[in-house]
């Protein structure tokens, strides 16, 4: 049975209509049209369909939509501000952190969830914290990098 | 899946009123890590689920130094094992929640989960049951408690009823010189579940390092977590030797009752809970001297 | 070399701000009007008679458009072609009388929604008799084997054996073996063993098909090639390609895997079916059960040298587990790879067994025979006392174009390899691989715009940034600079041919038919700009988007000007035409360095350091070619640590998803070194070789040697799981 409610998501309000079952990756991509959140495997265990709920990343494949009313939802379409690419997305690009890109929505917004705890995180503490988002093509070195580059030009903007 | 209808019950008293209402036709949920899986996989297929994590009881973190750690069912993970009285207190605790899944589930899983689950490989089964957590449970009949080593009794089988809510856990307040190890043996360090998973709980006699007790817990090499009596009491008021260490180990070994399955064969999951277990002890040992 | 201005740089890739924003569009992402979802039901069983289906009950599910069964096909066959191999694989659609591996089709729905899809799958009634499964290629081959294939005949093997149950076979004979085997001074003979591997792009596989009523044909698809899919899409349903348009997506992953047969052709099918638009997207379970994952390989190897090192002879008896259909057995001759080995005699067989079908997997096959080739090379290096380096060395051989004997020595030197320290329980390990880059068919249409900037138009799918080097060639002929470039793709209706994204072949073949294109644009600048500049052609110089002349920067015209007076003269305006067919490369190697820590205790293996030297020909774009170099290097390695499709004696697997099928995290991994070798090639654009496939064929050897260094054991089955270390040190310790 359907019943309304609502999602904030990127700072929005999305009133929409979904059952008990759907999942918050569905509502999102299906009701939302926000499909910048990916589906890699439906368990939790690639990282693709992350979205920060309160700030901390979580896997919305594994989420009730209806668990996340009340939540400040944030997907990658929110993340660059007034025209203006956060950090991390500069970094990606500049220093080669994404090829085929599917993993990269999740993995920029585990990486921001990060560095919003933790600043000036060590490459250890980087690679734990992405751990939960599996990328088949790089290898993660420069994922690694562009995490790093994107913490230090944080720095330097303080 | 099978859809049903989404409860969100602010109290307790609330959610056993819906349990008791429904009885047999609801799952709680708190982090749906594993559940939305299983429903996904139809191996539940309930009426009702009951979303527990608006019930502030049950999203408690809180040490009192006379009564131990109370924490929430509903507590996510992630805060259990970044948080910074459990981690001086409980590393082992806060070990053991870190080593679940990703960020992304610890910051949705919680400890009810993992404990109604009952998978033998649950992470933080085994520290929390070296650590003698007691569980209390609510119900519309009333309330009771017992040990989390007596409330799991097999592969995904708990002695909950089904009108019965998990509130909380009660951790004792560990005594001077006392700590503890959890030892995740798996392939990698996040990600995976444990082939064998060790939890050492050592109080050592002050100024001293005779251990005064040890709680060993094994988990993934039986149908529930088991603690290791015989270890136990061999060690009790003795000093680590390594030959002490190596008959712990063996009890160990001995009280395992693993299977083979594509993470690992039997025989090397019992030759690891010897090794394990001897690794475990030395290091809580080791921990145990430093802790005021 | 002369000097270049775009070539070379490190050009951000041209789709990373949609990527980083989430606005690209992947295949999923689609969402047509009156769009049905498609699912399937799958067989439970590896190897079974299907004694009766009924799909009635699913049929008269509420919202079920159309159940589809091979019945209602009519022998209808799904002919796929694999491009990479330039195999053809001939499958039914669905199993109608026998399902010969898990996960086989048996039928599709198409329902609108996947939850009501879903649920009539689940109402399909199936009843099988089940029969015993091959799931070893050992096993496979015995002359008791169940057979697979109706019609099979046994073959004679070159070890004079009877073989079952072989699809294919590879043979090699060069110089006389035992010959070969008699002049040597020491013989060693191995078998080695490599579990399946699957590709584990993160986007599953994923197709949405629409049909008109005239009965044309368009696709949205993930592919690394459109033309392969039409192709396939054309002799799979018998409608001839110009009725058939297929409009590549954004591609979130191939490594080989994504050549079209899995999903495109039942969206369509559905869709002609139902007259709906039908979407169909795998779920991880079904990319294990159903896909096309990388072949097994059980490898017996025996090579003779001299006590100087030299190599004399080798012979490779190859067993390849394709499951029902595909092929590695072409793989086979890679023991040879870039050594100088005068006398070979290689047999690699294609073995069906009952698991899914096999395909390429980057540098197909060349992974699992090189493990078996370079872990023993490893082991007689030690056995002769020579450093395994060293030993490289003295056995490569020299050519035009190549070096790699450069090559590995770059990557020694990168980490001090005649110095090296460990620390207890470390190793170091080493080894090569090897490839020489595909070509194939490539048309690309430039065209100068009146703002003096360039488009490039071609059917090419990039995954790896090869739109960013096509980018740069035009930019670099042109003399404009790269954001003045924009590359768009077409769908097979508006494109001109296209080479298949994958074989390392795009950079060289598109790259060589960009660069033509732009040469032409570059000779009318010119013959323009010589008007205009009232100057002799030869003294113009185009750079920085303009055309100066020599010597007098002043005098210059911009691209803009030459643009605009070409639109008003004779021969109109400003585009080019380049294309390319198939012109030789030189091979290229990867050499890889790791080092690795074993927990004695645990058998734990850690890795500590991923070094590797490639010789790329030149890099067009050198933060690519790294790209290329520590995605694939990862992907080798973890084949040797983690990665296995494991498979229960009844034929089911036991790890479909990436809870038990461990790909590496970032967590798991230690940073990735790189080293750039530039060994031109004359065919290559400005010589570039091709780069994707190499880096990932040394990783299980080389981390062999790191562990056989770090504890003294010599392994000779991939993965090398906690357990097996482990019981090899027993085995150590116990004097065996």
């Amino acid at each position: 049975m359907k019943s309304p409610i609502t999602l904030q998501i990127n700072g929005q309000d999305y009133d929409i209509f979904i059952e008990g079952r759907t999942r918050l990756l569905d509502a999102i991509r299906e009701q939302c049209d926000l499909t910048g959140v990916k589906e890699g495997c439906s368990t939790g265990d690639c990282g693709a369909c992350t979205v920060l709920a309160d700030g901390k990343p979580i896997a919305s494949c594994m989420t009730f939509a209806m668990a996340a009313q009340g939540k400040e939802l944030m997907t990658i379409e929110g993340l660059a501000q007034n025209g203006q690419l956060h950090p991390l997305q500069e970094e990606f690009i500049e220093q080669g952190g994404l090829q085929c890109g599917i993993c990269t929505p999740g993995m920029i917004l585990s990486a921001k969830a990060l560095l919003d705890e933790n600043p000036n995180p060590t490459t250890d503490e980087i690679r734990f914290a992405l751990a939960g988002n599996l990328c088949r093509c790089t290898g993660y070195q420069k994922i690694i990098e562009a995490v790093v580059a994107a913490s230090e030009r944080q720095a330097q903007s303080v | 899946m099978k859809d049903f209808t989404y409860l969100a019950p602010s109290s307790i008293a609330e959610a056993v009123a819906l349990l008791a209402e429904h009885q047999g036709k609801t799952k709680i949920t708190a982090g749906s890590t594993d559940l939305l899986l299983m429903m996904q996989d139809g191996v539940f297929a309930p009426d009702y689920v009951i979303d527990v994590t608006h019930i502030p009881e049950l999203t408690a973190l809180q040490f009192d130094p006379a009564r131990g750690l109370t924490l929430g069912a509903s507590t996510p993970l992630r805060r259990i094992e970044t948080n910074r009285l459990v981690l001086e207190k409980y590393p082992h605790l806060a070990k053991a929640a870190s080593e679940i899944g990703s960020v992304q589930i610890r910051n949705r899983a919680t400890p009810g989960g993992n404990i109604c689950t009952a998978t033998p490989s649950g992470d933080i089964l085994p520290t929390l049951i070296s650590l003698q957590t007691t569980v209390r449970l609510a119900s519309v009949r009333g309330e009771r408690s017992m040990l989390l080593e007596n409330f799991i009794t097999g592969v995904r089988r708990t002695v909950i009823a089904s009108d019965e809510l998990l509130v909380d856990l009660q951790i004792p307040a560990p005594p001077p010189f006392t700590s503890g190890v959890y030892i995740k043996l798996d392939t990698r360090p996040q990600m995976d579940l444990a082939m064998v998973g060790v939890a050492a709980t050592v109080s050592l006699v002050p100024g001293d390092s005779t251990i005064k007790n040890v709680t060993l817990c094994l988990g993934a090499v039986a149908p529930t977590p088991i603690r290791v009596p015989e270890a136990e009491a061999l060690l009790a008021g003795h000093k680590l030797t390594d030959d002490l260490l190596a008959q712990a180990g063996q009890a160990a070994a001995r009280a395992a009752r693993p299977i083979s399955d594509v993470r690992a064969s039997a025989d090397y999951r019992r030759e690891q809970c010897d090794l394990m277990t001897r690794r475990a002890l030395v290091q809580a040992v080791e921990r145990a001297r430093n802790a005021q | 070399m002369t000097d270049t201005a775009v070539i070379g740089q490190r050009v951000p890739r041209l789709d990373a701000l949609d990527k980083v924003t989430g606005r690209a569009k992947y295949t999923s992402d689609l969402k047509l009007s009156g769009m049905l979802y498609g699912t399937f039901l799958r067989s439970p069983h590896a190897h079974a008679i299907i004694k009766r289906i009924d799909t009635s009950k699913a049929e008269a599910v509420p919202g079920v458009k159309a159940v589809l069964t091979q019945a209602k096909l009519a022998g209808k066959v799904a002919k796929l072609v694999d491009e990479a191999h330039g195999t053809t694989m001939d499958f039914l659609a669905f199993a109608d009388t026998k399902v010969k591996y898990q996960g086989e089709k048996i039928a599709a729905v198409a329902a609108i929604s996947r939850d009501i899809a879903e649920e009539a799958v689940r109402l399909i009634e199936v009843e099988y008799e089940v029969l015993p499964a091959l799931v070893d290629s050992r096993d496979a081959v015995r002359s008791d084997a169940p057979i697979i294939h109706e019609g099979e005949k046994p073959v004679k093997a070159a070890n004079g054996e009877t073989l079952r149950n072989v699809l294919r076979s590879t043979d090699r004979v060069e110089g006389d073996v035992a010959e070969g085997f008699a002049k040597s001074d020491q013989i060693f003979e191995d078998t080695y063993i490599v579990p399946r591997a699957h590709q584990s792009y993160i986007e599953p596989q994923v197709a949405v098909a629409e049909v008109d009523p005239s009965g044309k044909v368009t696709c949205w698809t993930s592919t690394q090639s459109i033309f392969g899919v039409r192709n396939n899409l054309s002799r799979c349903l018998d409608i001839p390609p110009h009725k058939i348009n297929v409009i590549g997506m954004t591609i979130g992953g191939g490594f080989g895997a994504k050549f079209g047969g899995v999903v495109d052709v039942y969206a369509v099918l559905l869709a002609q079916l139902t007259g709906h638009p039908v979407k169909i997207v795998y779920t991880r379970e079904e990319e294990f059960l159903d896909a096309r994952p990388a072949p097994g390989l059980v490898m017996t190897i025996k090579t003779g040298v001299r006590k100087d090192g030299k190599i004399l002879a080798r012979q490779a008896f190859a067993l390849w587990d394709v499951g029902v259909q595909g092929s590695g057995s072409w793989a086979t001759p890679r023991v040879k790879g870039v050594y100088d080995i005068p006398n070979i005699d290689v047999h690699g067989y294609d073995i069906a067994t009952n698991k899914p079908p096999t395909g390429a997997y980057r540098a197909p096959g060349g992974p699992q025979a090189s493990f078996a080739s370079e872990a023993q090379l490893n082991k007689i290096a030690n056995a002769l006392g020579i450093d395994p380096v060293d030993f490289r060395l003295l056995n490569m051989r020299e050519g035009r174009e190549v070096d790699f004997k450069q090559t590995i020595r770059k990557v020694a030197e990168k980490v001090d390899w005649w110095n090296r320290e460990k620390g207890p329980n470390e190793g170091w390990g080493v080894a090569i691989g090897e490839w020489t880059n595909g070509n194939g068919p490539s048309s690309a249409v430039c065209t100068l715009q009146e703002d003096g900037s360039v488009k490039v138009f071609s059917g090419l799918m990039d995954i790896t940034g090869t739109d960013t080097a096509m980018a740069q060639i035009a930019a670099e002929v042109v003399g404009v600079s790269v954001d003045r470039v924009a590359v768009t793709r077409g769908d097979t209706n508006s494109a001109p041919i296209a080479v298949a994204s994958g074989g390392s072949q795009v950079t060289f073949s598109m790259g060589n038919a960009v660069r033509r294109a732009a040469v032409e644009i570059r000779e009318r600048v010119v013959e323009i700009a010589a008007d205009l500049l009232e100057a002799r052609p030869d003294d113009l110089d185009l750079r920085d988007n303009k055309v100066s002349v020599k010597g007098a920067p002043d005098r210059a015209v911009t691209l803009g000007d030459v643009a605009k007076a070409a639109s008003k003269s004779k021969g109109g305006p400003i585009s080019g035409k380049g294309s390319f067919a198939n012109e030789p490369s030189a091979t290229t190697i990867a050499a890889l360095i790791v080092k690795a820590e074993v927990d004695p205790i645990t058998g734990k293996v850690t890795l500590r350091r991923i070094v590797q030297s490639l010789d790329c020909g030149k890099a067009i774009n050198p933060m690519a070619v790294e790209g290329q170099m520590e995605g694939g290097a990862v992907q080798g390695v973890a084949w040797g640590l983690w990665e296995q499709m494991a498979y229960a004696p009844d034929g089911r697997m036991l790890n479909p998803g990436f809870l038990d099928y461990h790909l590496p995290t970032a967590a798991d991994l230690p940073a990735i070194e790189t080293v750039l070798v530039e060994i031109p090639t004359d065919n290559g654009p400005f010589g570039a070789k091709g780069v994707g496939e190499p880096p990932i064929t040394p990783g299980i050897a080389a981390l062999q040697l790191a562990i056989a260094d770090a504890v003294g054991i010599d392994l000779h089955q991939a993965p090398f799981t906690p357990e097996r270390v482990r019981a090899a040190l027993r085995e150590k310790a116990n004097g065996n």
